[in-house]
């Protein structure tokens, strides 16, 4: 495996960077207290190019390698720390836009993939349900075909980008009795009649990320907005699940590159006892962990993007990415809070904020429990 | 071995749980008998690989190649066709 980037591929990285430190910048403090999502810089990302990253100029995107999107994502985390923001693109760019690209038809890809790159559409993947979370493929809505469109009834819950989205891929079951090869994925769009998109559902981080439930009441989907066959369901939802879990985190890198850097200069500038606080073991020692941290998780990301992207499929390698960067996430920015004693749990510095996020990365895309269970599958256990 | 024999092998061993099923028949159902769930079917695509050295395309998991071991057994045996 060759580690080293190009040229133009870290001028990429830096790009975005100061497009993130110019235009990201707002009353983040506030909108997180309020639960606020902003359509303003989503709109601003998505003109800089960043919703199209991945997906080929012929749809409106940058045609990006996925190593380079990672990449770039991972420049934004650096500079930006709308953790909710970056959350809520990343779940539209690897949830539906990736499965309109890989399973849409040519016409499907033509009429979504051009609005979710330039922001005139926000995707949102709908799978969870009150009764299926980790067994997701327990869902009960269901999807009956009437002639040349489909009826769809049910909720679903913890649909992110809800309240704001324009397009909603919608996971229901065809005939139940086939299980899990019943799952079958729509296209369902926010004006068609029968569905109705619930509150903001408040929760401890990613505030400025906005989740709610929808319900579908005899929802009417033209034939035209399945995506892929009867039954081909679990498969999108699986290959979306390793664009998820292998790509989804990449911003939360670079912030916890960012992290590092502001944490290493606190525990320089910091005097207690009459020396900076990093000369004290037990501080230098947890921001060292950090830092091992922080490589390994860089290494581990990149590997199964690599992976991914070369190989069509590394479930095992997205699985061991998601836990090891969401862990890694929350580890250190308790690390960084503890570090930072009582300015460290003040709202003010930010770090509070940021461990509020972090802890909701090991819940979505599958819990760190189901990731070490699809692990240990993968080991023959 | 034949791959139905092998297939049906692989499917009796390690995904059959109930007695009921221990006399698994190639057009025994494997969807809605709930022998094949979604854990499963991860195990059976890593054994086609292992065993037969052919990948499934995820446009491919539909229930109509796998709702039988004679419906698996025909998918490797297109792949492996499609090989030569």
């Amino acid at each position: 495996m060759d580690f080293s980037w190009s040229k133009e591929q870290l001028e990429l990285k830096r790009a975005v960077i100061e497009f993130a430190r110019k235009e990201l910048t707002d009353d983040l403090v506030q909108r997180d207290r309020e639960g606020t999502f902003s359509r303003d810089l989503w709109q601003k990302c998505a003109d800089f190019g960043i919703l199209g990253l991945p997906i080929p100029r012929e749809y409106g995107g940058q045609g990006m390698d996925r190593l380079t999107t990672v990449l770039m994502m991972e420049g934004l985390g650096y500079a930006c720390k709308d953790h909710g923001l970056i959350f809520g693109m990343s779940a539209h760019m690897w949830d539906v836009e990736m499965p309109i690209l890989d399973f849409g038809t040519e016409e499907q890809k033509q009429r979504y993939l051009p609005r979710l790159c330039n922001g005139q559409a926000i995707g949102a993947i709908a799978i969870t349900e009150p009764e299926a979370g980790s067994d997701a493929f327990s869902l009960s809505t269901t999807a009956e075909k009437q002639g040349n469109y489909y009826l769809l009834n049910g909720t679903k819950t913890f649909v992110t980008n809800g309240p704001v989205a324009d397009v909603f891929l919608v996971f229901a079951t065809v005939n139940k009795k086939l299980g899990f090869l019943g799952i079958t994925a729509f296209l369902v769009e926010k004006n068609f009649p029968g569905i109705t998109v619930g509150k903001n559902i408040d929760k401890m981080g990613l505030k400025t990320n906005p989740w709610s439930e929808i319900v579908l009441d005899n929802c009417k989907v033209p034939v035209e907005n399945r995506l892929a066959k009867e039954g081909n369901g679990v498969a999108i939802f699986n290959d979306s699940m390793e664009w998820e879990r292998s790509c989804i985190l990449a911003g939360f890198v670079g912030s916890m590159e960012k992290q590092l850097e502001e944490t290493i200069q606190y525990a320089r500038e910091r005097k207690q006892f009459k020396q900076p606080i990093g000369k004290f073991q037990a501080v230098a020692n947890r921001i060292v962990d950090m830092k091992i941290r922080l490589e390994t998780a860089r290494l581990i990301l990149y590997r199964a993007t690599w992976l991914k992207e070369t190989q069509g499929s590394a479930p095992l390698d997205a699985a061991m990415t998601k836990l090891y960067l969401s862990e890694s996430w929350v580890k250190s920015c308790l690390d960084a809070v503890q570090i930072h004693g009582g300015y460290g749990y003040t709202t003010e510095f930010e770090l509070e904020r940021a461990l509020r996020d972090a802890v909701g990365s090991t819940l979505f895309a599958g819990t760190s429990e189901i990731q070490r269970n699809i692990i240990a599958q993968h080991l023959g256990l | 071995m034949e791959v139905n024999a092998l297939v049906r092998q692989f499917i009796k061993t390690e995904l059959v749980t109930d007695h009921l099923y221990s006399d698994l028949q190639d057009n025994d159902p494997l969807l809605t008998t709930g022998i094949i769930d979604s854990l499963g079917i991860v195990k059976i695509l890593a054994f086609i690989q292992e065993q037969f050295g052919v990948n499934v395309d995820d446009r491919e998991i539909v229930p109509e190649n796998f709702e039988t071991v004679q419906a698996i057994s025909s998918l490797i045996q297109q792949k492996l066709a499609g090989k030569q």
